[in-house]
């Protein structure tokens, strides 16, 4: 069944292949319940406050609905099941707070740095701006996995994640930065010589 | 495996399908000091950060069950693909072919 056809489902209709696990039926779960409630303001903050993602609330939501069985609760004799759903899900964000009773607030603990964030996640390609170079890149980079795939985890952690050739060294257990730096000006060298030979095949 | 102290994410992504419902994303998140002993979370979703409910993703030499989005490998079980150095990487859905992915920039 397609997403289309899920959406033209009653809700009576959409509980059993919610129970199925049917991958369309939980898409329009997605976008009418998860979506609309984290684009409340008041929710929002409270899920950056509490370091809850959309996931997280999703995964929560099929755990409770399938792994427990809750989805027999719906009765339909009243409300919606996006409804209904909605009043769990901001119950979940309510429940994430680590502190309900007040204790102790998280800017206080000792386990939080100075801005309390974790490493930004680049999620495009900045400087990368066109899509055939963008195409290329990845097409030599796979070649480069299909190689070896630590060589490719050290490329990625250097340039993307900034990562020192000690701190690579570490994670990968590579004997040495030196060997690290070795294998990072291998990489390179192979992208570069991938590159000519991935445009010449299209 | 010594992981600085820093949460990061790595992300693979399926080929290009006709389908778009057969594409994938899946993303791996290191914990902060994470070691062999860790639990890496796994995340998988289609093209549009639809999380998939059911699957199962073979990467480092291992097929991690996805429920709800949501699965998880070891450092360990990461450590021993880079060490044994395997390359394949596919996503299974449930009745559905696998589609092979890869290791990407971002």
């Amino acid at each position: 069944m397609t997403y289309e056809e899920v959406q033209e489902l009653s809700d009576q209709e959409l509980v059993p292949l919610l129970k199925e696990g049917v991958d369309p039926a939980w898409k329009r779960i997605w976008f009418e319940v998860i979506e609309p409630e984290k684009k409340l303001s008041r929710n929002a903050a409270l899920m950056r406050k509490w370091h809850v993602t959309d996931g997280d609330l999703f995964g929560q939501l099929y755990k409770e609905m399938v792994g427990d069985g809750k989805l027999a609760n719906w009765r339909g004799d009243g409300g919606s099941l996006a409804g209904w759903m909605r009043a769990y899900v901001r119950g979940y964000i309510t429940r994430a707070n680590p502190t309900p009773h007040g204790e102790f607030s998280l800017e206080g603990t000792a386990e939080l740095n100075e801005s309390g964030e974790a490493m930004p996640i680049p999620v495009e390609d900045k400087g990368l701006t066109r899509k055939e170079v963008w195409y290329m890149t990845h097409r030599c980079f796979k070649e480069l996995w299909n190689d070896d795939p630590r060589k490719a985890f050290v490329l990625l952690l250097k340039t993307r994640f900034f990562f020192s050739s000690r701190e690579v060294a570490e994670m990968l257990e590579i004997p040495s930065e030196a060997a690290v730096d070795q294998i990072f000006s291998r990489a390179v060298k192979d992208m570069r010589a991938a590159w000519p030979r991935v445009d010449k095949e299209g | 495996m010594v992981c600085p102290d820093k949460e990061f994410r790595v992300s693979f992504r399926s080929i290009a399908m006709d389908d778009p419902a057969q594409q994938w994303e899946v993303h791996l998140t290191f914990p902060a000091q994470a070691t062999e002993a860790s639990v890496l979370p796994l995340f998988a979703s289609d093209w549009d950060g639809v999380p998939i409910v059911k699957g199962a993703f073979e990467c480092m030499g291992g097929r991690w069950p996805i429920v709800g989005g949501h699965g998880e490998m070891t450092g360990a079980a990461f450590m021993k693909g880079i060490r044994d150095k395997e390359k394949a990487i596919w996503f299974m859905r449930p009745g559905q072919e696998p589609v092979p992915g890869g290791l990407t920039f971002g």
